[in-house]
């Protein structure tokens, strides 16, 4: 056992000793019939003109007394509480979790039981299996993409066709269980002020007309140099790697102002933490089923 | 005589420190409120932060409003009672200054982020060993006077205030207990579970012992004194006393229903709190029917008006607060508002107006007043108070409930109902309320400060405005 | 009352005995938890705070999270299955002060490490709007530019240490003040909120 006798004993002497004492305390006390002072007659003491009865205790109040002191042995005879005496019931709060939760869990197995075995492209006619779905992603997700899964800024919107690593069944899978890392590195050294600059005009050049040409022409130089690795020749990007089509016009960081060459010189990471502890498979199947769903009819 | 002066200069100082601060803290409570319902009121500010101004709100009207009420009326009715001079005066002196120091230091440190962090004694270590010695001081000066008394009983009030100065000093030790880091940081010496545990035994006998036991001896010496009988049981008092301040230190665990605290220690918590509920009702019994064959009072004269109201909400919050302690009730109603307005059901309605009442009676007779300046102005303060209350602890029972039972709904599929932010969202017009419930108490206190210094300012006749009876 | 007659005239032994009677529920509640094994003995995955997560533990102290958040996940399946695993004693063996708190204005963080990104924490104590539309938390962009207190982590270390026998290494003592020197406190929280919880998993599936 985690206590020893010792305290175990300690704990339950001073509790009996303190119930049994209220007990006689209240018994004692209003045991004293007014012999010494009769109903209307004060204690004869007075204190800067405060005097005193001696009423009886009112019965009702007694009767309340008593009832909490019989209620506590009862209670301390059915649940733990007298140091290692388990009660009689046996009860303990972790007991009681893991009822309840058993039967949260067989409840949503047999109720996940009509779709969690067909493919998630087949999952997405499932309406009950999408309004699950939709619960855990209000539950688990909406705190960063938003409860329309339209995502914010550095976080992606999940609603749109456009996909870091890849929008298929089983890539949303994994991006839910183990989560994803990006890390674009920091690229001010190599590049130098001059570079950063060139390499955002070329990089706005897909998406927004009437950059400067010489800008352009040398920022597409210095990309396929340092860039292309990642990003691509053609700068539609890499799932593989996570990194982002630059030639859309959809950005995860916004690309307003200096924001674009802020990221190219100094370098930005994106972390989507893993869910495999918090979520088990089947809800995360559901879960990717669902945001499948969004793109996918 | 000289020290007849000192006596009741003494608690004068106290008097008029309790009214400021009690102003003071209740804004801050208004302030915090109103951040809760619009966060903007933040401002980005560091020291106007909700964070870091709820712990001053809470020690400016615990300690200094609710402190400065009870070590100014102890002096005041030790003195009377025993029939003798304040001890160690110059002492006596130092306790005043000594605490309005304290209070300041909090000001001065709580909204800068210097805290302890452990709630009601956020103080940091500095500021505590230095309250440690007021306190003795205090203890010394009160304790003094009882040595010295002329009369062989002591009276019941003194009980309570020698209970409350003792476990007190007992609470504030043992719960402070630390290893300095530096000249503001320190280490509890307990670790986790175990500080939980100590520091809910502090928190909870904080209310014990300085908001109830410590204003249960106000109650016993205003009530009988502004209704003019004697008190209603003396054996009433006596098993009352002893259950109450026996079983009060027992309930600690309550606040920790469910936790990784062992389940041993939440069900003794829990009966414990049970069995508090009668002592508690004693207290309350003795002072309402203190007033039995003279219910007529009730009407005419509202200072009685209010100190039989605080002790109705006395009544209400200590059955409330057992029913809490109730494991399968505790489940619904912890973390959630339920308690802030559990808590403000015992602080506004029991503490602040017996404390009011208590000064209402206190002002004339320091002062040498004939009566307050105005007693329909008392009459408009226990209206706006009374409102007041109602208003901030139905909103937030209601925002408490419904908050319980948004995080406990669970869909068949396993998944919570609602997102927390759901929870907060749902909240909002419920802040806005309690916002106006703290607002209309507050005004109330302007109401009485005005009255005061009316009072004050006139000339020793203070004649009452119309609307006052015979 | 002949025996209470004699307490009421003599405040000596009343106050002998208010103390006696006072003292007593500490002795039988407190004390024997002191023994007890399952909250004193630290999990044995249980790490103490590295300086950055105690420096932000100082800062999440000192700005009164504790407050609004709770540490402390109930055994409910509701809070198991919003928070994660409920909370155990002996995952708190290092924590002084504890942080459970009393009120939940906002969510339980007992289980907040890894449940969201370091940029999303960023994001939300800088201006917890700009990612929860709902939420009625304060602003905390001074924690951006304000540095920790290097010094007094590591001084605050070595009194765990040496006090409390938490199981730091020499080396650990010796780079504290090096390791966290120039870290905003905004990165301390951060590390300190992403270390919370993790000494078990979230959740048993």
């Amino acid at each position: 056992m985690e206590m020893t006798n010792f305290w175990s004993w300690w704990i339950i002497i001073l509790i009996v000793i303190h119930v049994v004492g209220y007990a006689l305390l209240l018994q004692k006390t209003s045991k004293l019939k007014s012999e010494k002072h009769k109903p209307g007659e004060t204690t004869g003491h007075t204190w800067d003109g405060i005097e005193e009865y001696n009423n009886p205790l009112p019965k009702w109040w007694f009767y309340l007394f008593v009832l909490t002191i019989v209620f506590t042995v009862g209670y301390l005879a059915y649940y733990p509480g007298m140091g290692n005496f388990k009660g009689v019931s046996g009860w303990t709060s972790e007991k009681a979790w893991k009822e309840e939760n058993d039967a949260v869990l067989a409840k949503r197995a047999e109720l996940f039981s009509t779709f969690i075995d067909k493919p998630i492209p087949v999952m997405i006619k499932d309406e009950k299996a999408m309004a699950i779905g939709e619960r855990l992603f209000a539950n688990h997700c909406s705190t960063c993409h938003g409860s329309d899964a339209q995502g914010a800024q550095g976080f992606p919107n999940l609603a749109d066709d456009d996909w870091l690593y890849g929008g298929d069944a089983d890539t949303l899978v994994a991006s839910i269980t183990n989560g994803r890392n990006g890390i674009m590195p920091p690229w001010g050294a190599a590049l130098g002020d001059e570079g950063v600059n060139q390499v955002a005009a070329y990089v706005r050049n897909f998406s927004e007309e009437g950059q400067d040409e010489k800008l352009v022409t040398e920022g597409k130089a210095k990309f396929a140099m340092f860039c292309a690795a990642c990003h691509g020749a053609d700068a539609k990007g890499n799932h593989m790697l996570g990194a982002p089509n630059l030639t859309d016009d959809i950005w995860l960081h916004s690309y307003d102002s200096s924001m674009l060459e802020m990221v190219i010189n100094d370098g930005i990471s994106g972390q989507m933490p893993a869910h495999n502890e918090l979520l088990d498979a089947n809800s995360i199947k559901v879960l990717a089923a669902y945001i499948y769903s969004l793109t996918n009819e | 005589m000289k020290f007849e002066q000192f006596n009741d200069d003494i608690v004068k100082k106290f008097t008029m420190a309790t009214i400021i601060w009690g102003i003071i803290g209740m804004l801050v409570g208004v302030f915090i409120a109103a951040q809760l319902a619009w966060p903007a009121l933040n401002f980005d500010i560091p020291f106007l932060t909700f964070s870091r101004l709820r712990p001053l709100h809470t020690n400016a009207v615990i300690f200094a409003f609710g402190g400065n009420a009870l070590i100014g009326t102890s002096f005041y009715v030790v003195y009377r009672t025993c029939k003798a001079n304040l001890f160690a005066p110059k002492l006596a002196s130092f306790v005043f200054w000594g605490y309005q120091l304290v209070i300041v230091g909090a000001v001065l440190t709580l909204p800068f982020g210097y805290t302890q962090s452990r709630e009601y004694a956020e103080l940091i270590w500095p500021i505590d060993v230095f309250l440690t010695l007021v306190w003795v001081a205090y203890a010394v000066v009160y304790f003094g006077t009882i040595v010295k008394r002329q009369e062989k009983h002591i009276y019941v009030a003194n009980w309570f205030y020698s209970a409350f100065i003792i476990t007190i000093a007992l609470l504030h030790i043992v719960n402070n207990l630390q290893i300095p880091v530096n000249w503001h940081l320190s280490y509890s010496v307990y670790p986790g579970a175990v500080d939980a545990l100590v520091q809910w035994w502090y928190g909870h006998n904080a209310v014990g012992f300085f908001l109830t036991a410590g204003f249960l001896g106000m109650m016993y010496y205003f009530i009988p004194k502004q209704v003019g009988k004697p008190v209603y049981s003396y054996r009433l008092s006596i098993v009352h006393f002893w259950a109450l301040i026996s079983s009060y230190m027992w309930a600690g665990p309550h606040h920790l229903q469910y936790t990784s605290l062992p389940d041993w220690a939440q069900s003794v918590g829990m009966v414990f709190s049970l069995i508090l509920l009668a002592p508690s009702w004693g207290g309350m019994i003795n002072g309402i029917m203190t007033l039995s064959g003279a219910w007529h009072k009730l009407r005419d004269d509202p200072i009685i008006k209010l100190m039989i109201v605080s002790l109705s909400f006395y009544g209400m919050s200590t059955f409330e607060g057992p029913m809490m302690a109730i494991k399968t009730v505790n489940a619904l109603s912890h973390y959630t508002d339920w308690t802030i307005g559990h808590v403000h059901s015992g602080a506004l309605g029991w503490v602040a107006l017996i404390t009011v009442g208590s000064i209402y009676v206190l002002i004339p007779k320091l002062w040498k007043k004939e009566a307050m300046y105005s007693t329909s102005l008392i009459n408009v303060h226990f209206w706006i108070a009374t409102l007041g209350i109602v208003l901030y602890i139905a909103s937030m029972w209601i925002a408490g409930v419904m908050q319980g039972l948004m995080w406990r709904d669970i869909n068949a599929d396993g998944t919570v109902v609602y997102s927390f932010a759901e929870s907060v969202k749902a909240t909002y017009p419920y802040y806005v309320a309690r916002m106006l419930g703290g607002l209309l108490f507050l005004g109330g206190m302007f109401v009485m400060a005005y009255n005061i210094v009316m009072t004050l300012r006139s000339k020793g006749d203070a004649k009452p405005l119309v609307g006052e009876a015979a | 009352m002949i025996e209470h007659s004699k307490i009421e005239k003599n405040i000596g032994l009343m106050g002998v005995l208010i103390a006696i009677v006072v003292s007593m529920a500490g002795i039988a509640e407190i004390i024997p938890l002191m023994f007890q094994t399952s909250v004193i003995e630290a999990h044995p995955n249980l790490k103490p705070y590295t300086a950055l997560e105690l420096a932000g533990r100082d800062v999440y102290i000192s700005e009164g999270c504790y407050n609004c958040h709770s540490q402390q996940i109930r055994p409910f399946v509701d809070e198991t299955l919003r928070y994660g695993h409920y909370s155990q004693a002996n995952e708190f063996v290092y924590d002084r002060p504890f942080q459970w708190g009393s009120k939940r204005t906002g969510p339980d963080l007992h289980r907040v490490g890894g449940k969201y990104s370091d940029e999303w924490h960023e994001y939300h104590l800088m201006d917890p709007r700009s990612v929860v539309p709902e939420s009625n938390m304060p602003g905390y962009p001074w924690l951006a530019e304000d540095l920790v207190d290097a010094e007094q982590t590591a001084a605050g270390m070595k009194v765990l240490h040496d006090w409390f026998d938490h199981p730091y290494t020499d080396e650990q003592l010796a780079s504290a003040k090096a390791d966290i020197e120039g870290k905003t406190k905004l990165e301390a929280v951060i590390a300190y909120l992403q270390v919370l919880g993790t000494t078990i998993p979230r959740s048993y599936k």
